[in-house]
């Protein structure tokens, strides 16, 4: 983010150094960098309204209604998919809580709560947050969900790729080796008359790399944690860990 | 409300058909009939809940660490940019089923899909008012966490279908939190 304002040779001698750091360093500057982080260790002010060990939450300043909070895990972690499972089991324990929490505090009939991975997906800041934002009967926040038509063909597709992949990821349970038909016709709803979300454009299957050994067994509550994946090309991602 | 009711809990049971990505004795994942996007999953419990506040630490746990690894699996499988995953909880959230799902929804750059809100401003009245309500209740979620005996808000979780086609079948009734 700042490196926008420096000169083009600041720009280069800053790059020159990034190149040199070793992982630890980078990790340490982008802590440095980061808001949240700041937030976190009280250099910047925010409305703290709960924190622990793990978490802390905070009123956000751009809210979509009062009483939008944002919960944050202390760490720096940029994506859901970086956090060990014992965290994200608190993080969101937390997130129930919290939800629970402005139900009562504001009166409201209903929350949502959303998370952003990539900046595909809306994701502003590089640290990993939850928003929990209340909601007013037909305050028609761009949070609903829309829903499209898909046709069967694409599904099957779809449906296919995702069950190859995780046989070797994550191990089935016998159940679903049989795809079945979608209750397409069962639960049509009358105003989903937009096109379908592109699913002529996915393309052709490239081989799936396993990330780990393949198991049979259904994820376990404290699976190992995937410390030996390889890294991946995330087009998306790559804007947030990588620059400033 | 009677599970026999529930779209969700028939398709758990088997009784209706849906496409099924994860499955174990705690939680199941499906692809959603009507996505918002390619690969749109929703990740439920087998217990019928209806919201958020009903559930037990340990199948929250449990929900969030399916939806998290499928969220890699979608992304490698599929090829996608990122991933939202959102919660509508309760009827002014515009909860489709009442039975609690999480939305796993895939997305690209540019896929017409926009969740981004438009920010308010509130003065620092308000935002302060709202910070102190916020701490007070906020307080009584480390006496849940260890407990685990949540007392969670009566909320109206009553759901009018869309779409009204024949071929619904089931009714929808207001839920009210079972003692």
């Amino acid at each position: 983010m700042e490196l926008q304002n420096l000169t083009p040779e600041e720009q280069k001698a800053m790059q020159e150094k990034l190149k040199n750091m070793s992982p630890e360093e980078l990790r340490n500057l982008q802590k440095q960098q980061c808001l949240f982080c700041q937030i976190i260790s009280g250099k910047v002010n925010a409305r703290r309204v709960y924190d622990d060990d793990k978490v802390v939450a905070v009123l956000d300043i751009n809210p979509a209604s009062l009483g939008h909070v944002l919960l944050i895990p202390r760490e720096h972690y940029q994506i859901l998919p970086q956090m060990p499972d014992d965290e994200i089991a608190h993080l969101f324990n937390i997130a129930k809580g919290i939800s629970g929490a402005v139900l009562r505090a504001f009166q409201v009939q209903g929350t949502t709560i959303f998370v952003a991975n990539g900046v595909a997906a809306g994701q502003k800041a590089t640290h990993v947050m939850v928003h929990i934002i209340p909601r007013h009967e037909g305050d028609k926040a761009a949070l609903d969900i829309p829903e499209y038509q898909i046709n069967e063909e694409n599904m099957k597709v779809i449906h296919k790729r995702l069950l190859d992949l995780m046989t070797a990821d994550l191990g089935m349970m016998p159940e679903n080796e049989a795809s079945q038909a979608g209750p397409e016709s069962e639960t049509q709803p009358a105003e989903a008359a937009e096109t379908p979300a592109a699913p002529e454009s996915v393309q052709p299957p490239k081989t799936p790399e396993p990330e780990q050994q393949p198991t049979a067994q259904p994820i376990a509550k404290s699976a190992p944690q995937s410390q030996t994946q390889k890294p991946r090309n995330r087009k998306g991602l790559d804007d947030l860990t990588g620059g400033f | 409300m009677a599970k026999e009711d529930c779209l969700l809990c028939s398709v758990i049971d088997n009784k209706v058909a849906a496409r099924k990505v994860y499955e174990d004795k705690d939680v199941l994942a499906i692809l959603h009939p009507t996505p918002a996007s390619v690969g749109h999953i929703l990740v439920m419990p087998k217990e019928h809940l209806a919201i958020f506040e009903q559930l037990t630490e340990f199948t929250t746990g449990r929900l969030f660490q399916v939806t998290n690894k499928l969220s890699s699996v979608v992304f490698e499988a599929l090829q996608m940019e990122g991933t939202n995953i959102i919660i509508s909880n309760g009827t002014a959230a515009e909860q489709k089923w009442p039975h609690f799902t999480i939305n796993l929804i895939p997305r690209r750059s540019q896929d017409g899909l926009n969740f981004a809100w438009s920010p308010r401003q509130f003065n620092e009245d308000d935002m302060g008012t709202a910070e102190l309500k916020l701490k007070a209740e906020a307080k009584k979620i480390t006496e849940e966490v260890l407990e685990d005996q949540a007392e969670p808000p009566v909320i109206d979780t009553k759901v009018e279908h869309l779409s009204g086609t024949e071929e619904d079948n089931y009714q929808i009734r207001q839920l009210r939190r079972m003692p």
